[in-house]
């Protein structure tokens, strides 16, 4: 077999410019039982070529099969044919994909979008609730509303008032702590350092001075500490207070 | 619906009164206007001692008051003696299933009341007291006083428990069970702390003596508390020290200046 003739008729095939006979001639040609390996790709689609000729030879294919073998002669005219249905197999999936992540993206973003709102509506009742427990009479209440502020961004949530209010003047000891132990949060907040420092010599209960000693202590902050070094060095005062200052400054 | 029930106590040589050398007394009854569901009981006194049961089987509360005069020196005016002065008043007030006990008096009134073994209680001592102490209910347990104890025995809830002033005062509870994600709190400045959870508790706890020491018989994880914002001019040194328990759950404050803080299982 001259396969060097076989591959000059393979580039002319592609190019569509074979005749009959030529093409019946690589059919004929890949029927060999021994092909050059770097031609042996194309058998296959000459081997079904030459079945489908069979077929039209024994008059058992119908006229609809015999469309779609042009149809797929017409294809396959082409380089590589083997892997063109790969290809729109691919591209369909990648169709179907790209449909697919789209819908999932849109969902998606649907969802995140409405994630997002529920979240927001979720911290608006939070915030709402903290607000009303606050303003209960019941110690406990209270004690709630600052445990479920810990949920929240109380600077961003604007109830950062609310909880430096609650421990500047909640009746309750207990509450008041709770509120000092949720504003130890936002010591980086400029407004609740200075506040902090205010109340130091505001609040007359030992045990809230006592727990404001060891908040103001735990940042290093040269305000804080002349607010400290001032309430030591003023007359009156708690005693006690006074030498947990000096021990721990 | 809103049903308000006032009650003025005037004792004053009543022959309803039962005299003791320097006491007098009285029981009452008060209804709850929804008695199917949970009520509250807030009791404002100035002086003396709360005790409050619960039982299974109440539907009202039952209240006995005991009313002493302080010791003063009595007088004598032209062979007469002075005659000791028992006259209180307390209001009493039921509205929207709260029942309010309130008196300004200056005179010493024991209360012993037996209610609902289901209700919210809130006692506040304002001035002396002997304490309070509560047993046997199932709510939300708030209960403030000047000086002396606050127990709490086998009680079903949360609590909140202030001793405020200088003088030596404990507060001892023990819980059967507690609400789940409910915070508390118990400080006093002089006394003890002593509480017993069930075993399975689980919260988070900022729990400090400055005098005292704290013992507990429970497996605690201490965890330096990071502020949520860190402003980026100012560094945090040191941090609040909390104490997690059982995987943490609500935050509860145990704070005593001079006394020891036992939390038990």
């Amino acid at each position: 077999m001259d396969w060097k003739k076989i591959e000059i008729l393979l580039d002319k095939y592609y190019k569509a410019e074979t005749s009959l006979e030529e093409e019946h001639e690589l059919s004929e040609a890949f029927q060999e039982k021994v092909i050059p390996n770097d031609l042996a790709s194309y058998k296959m689609e000459f081997e079904y070529f030459q079945k489908s000729a069979s077929r039209k030879l024994e008059g058992d294919i119908n006229l609809e099969l015999s469309n779609s073998t042009i149809v797929a002669e017409n294809v396959y005219r082409k380089k590589n044919w083997p892997w063109i249905d790969v290809q729109k197999i691919a591209a369909a999936f990648l169709f179907l994909l790209t449909g697919f992540s789209t819908g999932i993206l849109f969902n998606n973003n649907f969802k995140g979008q409405n994630n997002q709102n529920i979240q927001q509506e979720l911290i608006e009742i939070k915030s709402m609730m903290v607000l009303t427990l606050l303003k209960n009479s019941s110690p406990i209440d209270r004690l709630k509303a600052i445990n479920l502020s810990s949920d929240l961004d109380i600077e961003e949530d604007n109830l950062l008032d609310n909880i430096l209010k609650t421990f500047r003047n909640d009746p309750n000891e207990n509450v008041r702590i709770a509120a000092l132990n949720e504003l130890y949060h936002y010591l980086g907040n400029h407004q609740v350092r200075e506040a902090l420092g205010k109340e130091l010599f505001s609040q007359q209960s030992e045990i809230v001075l006592s727990v404001l000693i060891d908040v103001l202590l735990s940042i290093e902050d040269q305000a804080i500490q002349s607010v400290l070094k001032k309430y030591t060095d003023r007359p009156g005062g708690s005693e006690f207070i006074k030498n947990k200052i000096s021990t721990q400054l | 619906m809103r049903l308000i029930i006032l009650i003025y106590l005037i004792l004053f040589f009543s022959n309803v009164l039962s005299f003791g050398q320097d006491t007098v007394s009285q029981e009452f009854t008060m209804e709850f206007s929804n008695p199917d569901q949970k009520g509250k009981l807030v009791i404002n006194l100035n002086e003396g001692s709360i005790q409050i049961k619960g039982s299974p089987s109440a539907k009202q509360i039952q209240i006995k008051a005991n009313i002493s005069s302080k010791s003063e020196k009595m007088e004598e005016n032209e062979g007469m003696k002075q005659i000791k002065d028992y006259n209180i008043e307390m209001e009493i007030e039921e509205k929207n299933n709260v029942i309010n006990i309130l008196s300004h008096s200056k005179k010493v009134i024991n209360l012993e009341i037996t209610v609902p073994k289901l209700i919210d209680l809130e006692t506040n001592l304002y001035v002396k007291s002997e304490g309070v102490s509560i047993e046997n209910v199932e709510g939300n347990i708030s209960a403030n006083v000047d000086e002396g104890d606050v127990l709490l025995k086998d009680v079903i809830g949360s609590a909140s428990v202030v001793i405020y002033s200088g003088s030596q005062g404990n507060i001892v509870a023990n819980f059967l069970e507690v609400f789940p994600n409910t915070p508390m709190a118990f400080s006093t400045r002089r006394g003890d702390i002593d509480v017993t959870f069930p075993d399975d508790i689980g919260f988070k706890g900022h729990i400090s003596s400055d005098k005292g020491k704290v013992y507990s018989d429970f497996d605690m994880v201490a965890e330096r508390i990071q502020p949520k914002k860190i402003n980026k001019n100012k560094i945090i040194i040191s941090g609040l020290i909390r104490y997690k328990i059982n995987q943490g759950g609500a935050e509860m404050i145990f704070k005593s200046i001079y006394g020891n803080i036992y939390i038990r299982k």
